[in-house]
Order: C-alpha cells, then structure tokens, then sequence
C-alpha cells in the first residue's frame, strides 16, 4: 500500500511478469499477481495484491488487506507527505483487528544523486525495512526475499504445499 | 333387266341444277374471299394499321384471348408455385431436418461440463485446494483475483450477507459456493440449469461437510494442499462420472 505515485506498480512489476491487465487497478482499485521466491530451504509463493493509491480513502481498502499475510507499505524517499500517509495507514490497519507483518520499502532511490550525503530529514531509518528504485530494479528482488523469509519463519497464515 | 347406270343418270338429272348453282356459289365466296384475306394481309403488313385495328378490337381481343390467356397464365402461376413450393418443401426439409438434428444434440452440447473446481480461502483469496479437469492458466492468481471482485462487489453493495454466485463470461460459467472462512468456485461450460446447481451444491455440500475439518483455514496449517487437492480428485471425479449419468 501507499500514496500515489510512490512506485508500488513499478515495483510489483518490477518483481513479476503481469498477467492480468492494469485496468483492473483503476477499476476495483487492485490488482493481483504472483511470484515464486526460492529461499534456502524452501519455497514461497507470494500472492501481491496491488491496491491502487487511489483507492487508500475508499473503504474496500479495508477489505483488501483482510487474511494478508504481510502489507508492504510503500513510500516515495523524495516526498515526506508518503511516509507520513505511511503512518497513517499503519495505525488504521491496527485497528482493522487484522494482524499481518507490516514491511515498509522507501522507493524512488535512484532519484537521490548523493546517497551518503542524502538528509533522511523526515525518515527515521530504523523503521524502514528496505530502500529501493523499482526503476532501476535495485533491492526489488531482495526486498521481497526478505520478506518471504520473514513470513516464512513467523507468520501463522502459510499454507504448506 | 334394270340398268346399273340408271341410278347416276338419275342423280345427274335430278341434282346437275344444284351442282351448278354450289359450284358458282363457292367461286364466288372463294373471290370474295380471297379479296379478304388480301385486305387483311395487306393491313397485318402494315404496322400502323394493324396497331389500330387491334386497339379498335381490343375489348373483343380480350374478351377472345381472355380465358385463353387466363388459362396459360394460371397454368404458369401454377406451375411456378409448384415449382416455389418444392423449393420450400426442400428448405423446410433442411431447417426442420436441422431442428432434428438439434433435438437430438442440443441437450448433449449443453450439458453442463465442470473444467476446474478451486478451494479458495475467503479473505486472503488463497487457494486452498484445487479439482482440474481441464486446467485454466494459473489457478492461484485466479483465485486472487476472483477474490479481490468479490470484496469489492460486497464492498459496492454494501452488503456481506448477499455474494455473487454466478459470473458468465464467454461460454463459461463460474459458479461460487460460499462458506464462512472459504468459498468453492466451479468453472463449467454448458446450460445452467437450477437442477445442476443444486446437483452441484449438493456435491460440494457433502464433500464440505466431509472434510471441514482439513479445509477450514484456521485448522488447516498442517494439511498439505498437495493431500487437499488428493482429496478433492477423488471426491470431484465421481462427481463428474455422476454429472455424466444424468441429463440437466
């Protein structure tokens, strides 16, 4: 989840191959995609659903997150107002009595000339899981396998196969 | 002795007069009408006289060609609906004959046929387990996506006690039969009739009850979906050997 415009598309289709057409976001608002993930020891099948910022304020969003395993939040390194509808949606989904892993991904890296010197003014690092540019593909893959292996290893919603 | 000539010499006698009189008779109606039939030939020659001569006539042509014509033109029109009705006959023929055929067919094209029966989890849109008899392309996004319409139908009519049951597209059918915690979607191609749907419901009823407790989500983590999906063969393959039996 996350703003407009943060790159959650980019990043999902960065990931997988898309099967189903981009319509499907402007007019339920979602979009669902897969991707298979090898980890050390096993396999995971992620299910991505893609909900479109649009629909953050409408309330189906709230339907939408239901049984999720993990919500990556998504938002855009360069806009302080995204990380900030970030926390928002956080606490909204705490009190949607819905208990999924909550994974946050800072986008659009390769917009920042100078990492070493880039002021994280109103990011608090600590908080962010990864940060990546789904432009240039950097830590898209790796976001996600570290995710799987978080679910893997403590979320009480896998399915064994 | 009576003379055998006495008989001609009599005729002779008695009719030379007559004879006479028809032979001039017949000259002179011959000239008379000779003198006709150049007349009319002359004016049958001439266009511009015979053209007025039949529109001076024409009643009387009419009324003399009338029943002639009247005659060879309801023979033609009858001859022609003769020929128009053998025509249909043939036609009607083909159609009705296609209308057989259809009798005989139709109820075997439309005959419901399941391609693929998903268990998908309610909320997460998971697939749970899956009966393929003829597999779509990817059942898991499939059942992602399915479930993301639903939430957002449910969330369109604001109502979660009222769900889609039935969605048409192309010449398959996608039948949903829901559950608290997981919903069953049948994909079929064929009629729709409520006697198969409540054949199915019954099916699925039954295979639900049977095994509630390896599907239902939360009881679910140590049921392999490989052994749900063995399952679900088993059970859905007897289902269609019975769907083959009966005629919806």
């Amino acid at each position: 989840m996350g703003s407009v415009g943060v790159g959650k598309t980019s990043l999902v289709e960065r990931l997988v191959y898309q099967r189903f057409s981009p319509e499907y976001l402007s007019s339920i608002g979602v979009r669902v995609d897969k991707k298979s993930l090898e980890l050390d020891d096993c396999k995971v099948n992620l299910l991505i659903w893609d909900i479109a910022g649009e629909f953050m304020t409408h309330k189906v969003y709230q339907k939408y997150l239901r049984g999720a395993a993990a919500v990556v939040c998504v938002f855009d390194v360069t806009r302080e107002q995204s990380f900030l509808a970030i926390k928002s949606l956080i606490s909204e989904i705490s009190n949607e009595q819905i208990n999924p892993i909550i994974y946050i991904i800072g986008n659009k890296i390769d917009l920042v000339k100078n990492k070493a010197e880039f002021n994280y003014l109103f990011l608090d690092e600590s908080n962010v899981d990864m940060l990546t540019s789904a432009k240039d593909g950097e830590k898209v893959e790796e976001a996600f396998q570290f995710l799987s292996k978080i679910l893997a290893s403590n979320s009480p919603n896998l399915r064994r196969v | 002795m009576s003379n055998p000539n006495a008989f001609e010499e009599l005729k002779k006698i008695l009719l030379e007069e007559d004879q006479r009189e028809t032979k001039r008779i017949n000259e002179d109606l011959r000239s008379e009408l000779q003198v006709k039939i150049d007349e009319l030939e002359a004016q049958l020659n001439d266009p511009v006289k015979f053209s007025s001569k039949i529109e001076a006539s024409k009643k009387q042509i009419i009324d003399i060609l009338g029943p002639v014509m009247g005659s060879m033109i309801r023979k033609y029109v009858s001859s022609e609906i003769e020929k128009l009705n053998d025509s249909i006959d043939k036609r009607k023929e083909k159609f009705f004959g296609l209308f057989k055929w259809r009798d005989k067919n139709i109820k075997n094209i439309q005959q419901p046929k399941i391609i693929e029966i998903l268990l998908i989890e309610e909320e997460s849109g998971l697939l749970l387990g899956k009966f393929s008899k003829d597999a779509i392309s990817d059942t898991d996004m499939f059942a992602g996506m399915l479930t993301a319409i639903r939430s957002f139908m449910q969330e369109a009519v604001k109502s979660d006690n009222q769900d889609v049951s039935l969605i048409e597209y192309n010449d398959f059918r996608i039948f949903l039969h829901n559950y608290g915690s997981y919903y069953f979607c049948v994909i079929f191609e064929g009629r729709n009739s409520p006697g198969f749907i409540a054949f199915l419901r019954q099916e699925i009823d039954t295979f639900s009850d049977k095994h509630r407790m390896h599907i239902s989500p939360q009881d679910t983590n140590d049921f392999p979906i490989d052994q749900l999906n063995g399952l679900m063969n088993t059970y859905f393959e007897r289902t269609c050997a019975k769907l083959a039996e009966k005629l919806f």
